[in-house]
């Protein structure tokens, strides 16, 4: 009885520890599909494709491929320093979207570098849905 | 006569044996370089130590971040404030051989006088893309150590 008090414990534990972090990326795609409205659902599809798009905004930054690259679990580049960056699919590199201000902080400067303008909610929720859940 | 040589060697010795603020084999990233900078200032590019620039180098760099060399690096206030606080404990004195009126690095007398037999057209390649990216030839440059003895394979490659 005691022992199988202990398992449920762990596995609880497991369960529980699991859902928050499942519950951070969530968290923070739920939070983008709140502001686009109660009729909105995120679409990955949508969310490749604004990824994948070519913009007329930057010359040395087209696209959001143009530094992350067309398959986002594998790694990218920084189209001007070279540098390295880490895979966006959450499934490759699960630290990513665990943080709400990290994420939006990247949006703000990405969208404007790229498309020219701040992204909407919906637009975030869609790339959020594609890596975290498309990828 | 023969105290004024003395004086001389004295002062040549001493000037060779002083290292400078930024010689290349004793720069290392401070101890107390604040997670901001950390995190700010390495997602595009190696974080660059403070002892590369000069002071008001840095503080056009760190004026500029909406605007950062073609990019929007804009932060939030608190850790704009520790990242200037942090250049200003290491940066070197104005007036030196690393001051850049635009804040690039590159365009300071130390930075050329070092790369000075690399070929321009090594720095541009398609491995290296810009001299902004320090790593491609530095193996340690993540640790601000840019030693010549510290070459990735590429580096060796245009250092002969």
């Amino acid at each position: 009885m005691k022992t199988r008090h202990i398992v449920a414990l762990i596995a609880g534990c497991t369960l529980y520890a699991a859902a928050a972090f499942g519950e951070t990326q969530q968290t923070v795609l739920g939070g983008y599909s709140t502001q686009a409205g109660s009729s909105f659902t995120p679409s990955p599809d949508r969310g490749r494709s604004l990824f994948a798009a070519n913009h007329s905004a930057s010359a040395d930054f087209p696209s959001c491929t143009k530094c992350h690259g067309s398959d986002p679990g594998a790694s990218g580049k920084h189209a001007i320093t070279g540098k390295t960056i880490a895979p966006m699919s959450a499934r490759a590199n699960p630290e990513r979207f665990t943080d709400a201000a990290k994420t939006e902080k990247w949006f703000r400067r990405n969208c404007r570098e790229v498309i020219g303008r701040e992204c909407s909610a919906g637009e975030k929720a869609d790339v959020l849905a594609y890596l975290i859940k498309g990828s | 006569m023969r105290r004024l040589a003395c004086a001389g060697a004295a002062l040549l010795a001493a000037l060779a044996s002083a290292p400078t603020l930024a010689d290349s084999a004793s720069i290392r990233v401070p101890a107390d370089a604040p997670a901001a900078w950390k995190n700010e200032c390495s997602s595009c590019h190696v974080a660059y130590p403070p002892q590369l620039l000069g002071k008001s180098s840095w503080h056009t760099v760190m004026k500029g971040l909406d605007k950062h060399f073609g990019s929007d690096a804009s932060m939030a206030a608190a850790d704009a404030k520790a990242i200037t606080d942090f250049l200003d404990r290491y940066a070197p004195p104005d007036g030196g051989r690393h001051d850049a009126a635009n804040g690039r690095i590159t365009q300071t007398q130390w930075f050329k006088r070092k790369h000075r037999e690399i070929p321009a057209s090594a720095l541009s390649s398609k491995e290296v893309r810009s001299a902004a990216n320090c790593q491609a030839c530095h193996s340690s440059a993540e640790k601000g150590v840019f030693s010549e003895h510290q070459l990735t394979p590429l580096g060796r490659r245009f250092e002969d």
